[in-house]
């Protein structure tokens, strides 16, 4: 699968932050975005996502066949929000989440998170890096053919970073197309790394 | 169809975990409904004259109390984008949000608005159709300040705003919801007309509505 990026230029308040942005990602490699603070990297993963309007470009996703696929549906999202309801517990979060996939709740990977022991615990009460883990486990959950993921390692202690890590590399085996941002190389196997606004 | 029940079951386990919300929503109609035939003073002939619009303006005041929060959780959470982005149909995934804040929010002040229409000395007749009238048209006022609510979105403390963007377009409702109780030999407007345009107003507004927010949101969302 191929996400491609013609031309994609964009403003926020009179400031540009893209033009003529062209990028070609591939469902073969983990894509790494990386760059500078404020370079604009968060706004082109809204920008696929659909969540913000480029002022010009297109944005294609096709398959190994060249057949045209719809962007939206096939989206997952992480932003620097975690889209996690804070006064609920983890399982309430999970259980939403189970509803709304439909799929089948992953404890294989709550125990190799290491949020195992956090499922009856109030997201509120949870630290940042323990909020971070069960966001993951949603983006796990939804499963869906394009991965959009902001820092995803931000805030992750060593065993969840590496178990994500290896996460990543397995599902680009099976053919998802991940992008994630981050402001450093994230050394695993089969990581295309594209800098924007020149190397960090 | 399971996104939709999924939202509204996940908005409702919120809602109750923080009472606060629906609570306030009562106490304020209950203290409006109060106060005012304190205010008006002894004449019960006057109040009960004038109940069915001081219902009317209870209600809408409890209302608008809370509208604001009809997206504020989720867009401050990052939920909000998760509902645009993932879902297979965000309008529907709107309409479920709709349903949660009317069960929620709306649902208990009706149940009180019995409370509020013996207060102001209200007929029993016309306490029934006004609560019937309330009912139609409820869902109607909700979607109107959805809008207000999904443009006010990114703007923190945005009831003021909300109220004063929504309000206007409330004073039509209040009109024909309070023709009906209103005696003159001008207009002869009777419930039942008050019922149907009132219904046509919601079905209206749910047909339109949703996907006016859902766009609104996503070019609002930050």
């Amino acid at each position: 699968m191929k996400l491609s990026i013609n031309g994609l230029s964009f403003s926020y308040e009179d400031k540009k932050i893209f033009e003529g942005l062209s990028l070609n990602l591939s469902s073969k490699k983990i894509s790494i975005l990386i760059g500078r603070n404020g370079v604009g990297k968060s706004t082109l993963l809204r920008i696929i996502a659909g969540l913000e309007e480029q002022d010009q470009g297109k944005i294609t996703f096709t398959n190994n066949s060249s057949d045209q696929l719809q962007i939206r549906g096939n989206i997952s999202y992480l932003g620097h929000k975690l889209a996690l309801k804070e006064d609920l517990s983890v399982q309430e979060n999970i259980n939403f989440w189970v509803k709304f996939y439909n799929c089948i709740p992953p404890y294989a990977d709550h125990k190799e998170l290491g949020i195992d022991g956090l499922r009856y615990q109030k997201i509120r009460d949870l630290s940042q890096g323990q909020r971070k883990k069960v966001a993951l486990l949603r983006i796990l959950m939804a499963d869906k053919k394009i991965w959009l993921l902001d820092e995803p390692l931000s805030n992750l202690d060593e065993q969840a970073t590496n178990y994500f890590k290896n996460t990543l590399m397995a599902k680009v085996q099976d053919h998802k197309l991940i992008l994630v941002t981050s402001h450093m190389r994230l050394n695993m196997k089969n990581e295309s790394c594209i800098y924007i606004g020149g190397k960090a | 169809m399971r996104q939709f029940t999924s939202v509204i079951r996940r908005d409702l386990s919120v809602y109750l975990e923080k009472k606060s919300t629906f609570v306030m929503a009562i106490a304020f109609f209950l203290i409006i409904s109060a106060l005012l035939p304190i205010g008006i003073g002894p004449n019960l002939d006057l109040l009960e004259l004038i109940s069915p619009g001081l219902l009317w303006i209870a209600f809408l005041l409890s209302i608008l109390l809370n509208i604001s929060h009809a997206y504020e959780g989720d867009y401050r959470d990052g939920s909000l984008d998760l509902l645009i982005v993932e879902s297979d149909l965000p309008e529907l995934v709107l309409i479920s949000k709709i349903i949660s804040f009317w069960l929620l929010i709306i649902l208990p002040v009706i149940i009180f608005l019995p409370v509020g229409g013996i207060m102001l000395n209200m007929q029993p007749n016309d306490l029934i159709n006004i609560i019937i009238l309330i009912i139609v048209s409820s869902p109607c006022m909700i979607l109107i300040a959805s809008i207000g609510s999904a443009i006010a979105i990114r703007i923190n403390n945005s009831g003021l705003l909300v109220t004063l963007l929504v309000t206007p377009f409330y004073v039509p409702i209040l009109i024909i919801g309070t023709l009906p109780f209103v005696e003159n030999d001008i207009v002869n407007f009777t419930f039942f007309r008050s019922l149907m345009l009132l219904g046509a107003a919601t079905l209206f507004t749910l047909a339109i509505i949703p996907f006016l927010v859902a766009y609104i949101l996503r070019v609002n969302s930050e």
